[in-house]
């Protein structure tokens, strides 16, 4: 999936920002090095990053930085935020995960309401959920990822990561690797998805706010 | 961590550690550091080399300090030699000497005297250097960027052969950039002073360009 992709002279012209904020706010670790995408074009190398992402990101750091500082700021934007729990009546009425993964993956206290689910476990059902109802898995192989990231993930740390569902001969796998990464396979494997994680918490997040 | 779990560390003379948590961390003489340091402020008289990771929350440099992956720190200062083959990112820095980081500089306020050598991004909110010897970055950014040749290192030019104190860069993104003795394929940026020495493939600016007569600048593009 190519996405849409804009450039730094384009950015810094649509937001009315300058080079010194972009530059601070890379610094300060507020927009991630992932998104600064090195490209050439017939004037020589640019800097491109993914439209929809950074747009909607520089307006946040322009509307909170008014109260916060910009290191208070980097906390906030983390897409990992860990303070934010929902319980299972506010994860169905928000529609943000389908019934059937719900059922499948909550204990029975998380159920009938007496625990709320917290970020990590609410990305860890996004992502499933997504690969489920897109047709990509099975219910038996959600079980397996629903595993692999509950035992895997939180050992990157909030660090970039991506996730890999994979097919040889009708044998299913799940894989985690930290991101950017490049891995190659033999031919007769199959990527069915790909996923980076950070970019489903950033989308999680919205749906949240 | 709080201050109590945070001991200091004084080595004097030919010393090794393997690395830690340290609060305040003084060294006097040689000392290697086999592992990760996380440390208050670092004093060194003489030359430290991290074999990892260096993060201090301050760095007061006298003589040559070495790093082998990335440095984080909130101030830097000093004279001498900084060798980082990671990244580098920190808020203040004040350094007379060699600055060489493989990878990106990400600084705050910088004011530099000497050499740079940067393999990637160089970026800076403001930046001073003053140009002493042989420098290149990959490519510079920020807000106000100033290269100058430092009065002595014109000097330098006329006895020695290690090279002219000038810099080297592929493209400089800054809002207001002052540039002497530079080569550069790109210049962009609002308000732009090319010096004396200059040599610029192409400048694209915003609101205002002087090129120095003693300069060379390919084509000026207004934006």
């Amino acid at each position: 999936m190519e996405r849409e992709l804009i450039s730094k002279k384009d950015l810094l012209e649509l937001m009315g920002i300058s080079y010194g904020q972009l530059y601070r706010w890379k610094r300060k670790q507020l927009i991630p090095e992932e998104w600064f995408i090195r490209k050439s074009t017939f004037t020589g190398q640019e800097t491109f990053f993914p439209k929809d992402m950074i747009l909607a990101r520089i307006d946040r750091i322009m509307n909170m930085k008014e109260d916060l500082s910009l290191d208070e700021l980097a906390g906030k934007l983390s897409p990992y935020q860990t303070d934010l729990s929902l319980s299972k009546h506010e994860l169905m009425e928000r529609n943000i995960v389908s019934e059937v993964s719900i059922n499948r993956h909550s204990t029975p206290a998380q159920l009938n309401g007496q625990e709320t689910y917290a970020f990590e476990l609410l990305l860890y059902l996004f992502a499933t959920d997504q690969l489920l109802s897109g047709g990509e898995i099975s219910l038996i192989e959600s079980d397996l990822l629903m595993e692999t990231l509950r035992n895997h993930f939180p050992s990157y740390e909030g660090k970039p990561c991506e996730l890999l569902f994979m097919r040889k001969m009708g044998v299913s796998m799940f894989a985690l690797a930290a991101a950017p990464s490049a891995l190659h396979f033999d031919a007769g494997v199959k990527i069915v998805a790909r996923l980076q994680l950070a970019e489903l918490a950033e989308q999680l997040r919205s749906k949240l706010n | 961590m709080d201050n109590q779990s945070r001991p200091a560390l004084k080595l004097v003379g030919t010393s090794a550690s393997n690395g830690g948590v340290f609060g305040q961390v003084k060294i006097t003489g040689e000392c290697e550091f086999r592992g990760d340091l996380d440390c208050g402020r670092l004093a060194c008289t003489g030359s430290v080399a991290v074999r990892g990771g260096l993060t201090a929350a301050a760095i007061k440099l006298t003589g040559t300090c070495g790093v082998e992956t990335d440095l984080v720190s909130g101030e830097i200062g000093g004279t001498g030699e900084l060798k980082v083959k990671g990244g580098l990112r920190s808020e203040k820095v004040r350094l007379s000497g060699h600055l060489a980081v493989d990878k990106d500089a990400e600084l705050g306020d910088a004011v530099l005297r000497g050499a740079i050598v940067c393999g990637g991004l160089l970026s800076a909110d403001r930046l001073d250097l003053g140009l002493f010897g042989p420098s290149s970055v990959g490519e510079l950014g920020g807000g106000r960027l100033r290269v100058r040749r430092s009065r002595m290192g014109a000097l330098k030019n006329l006895v020695s052969s290690g090279g002219a104190a000038s810099l080297k860069a592929g493209t400089i993104e800054g809002d207001q950039v002052e540039l002497q003795y530079t080569e550069a394929d790109v210049v962009k940026g609002g308000d732009i002073v090319i010096g004396p020495g200059c040599k610029i493939g192409r400048v694209e600016y915003s609101r205002e360009l002087r090129v120095d007569s003693r300069a060379q600048v390919g084509q000026r593009v207004r934006i």
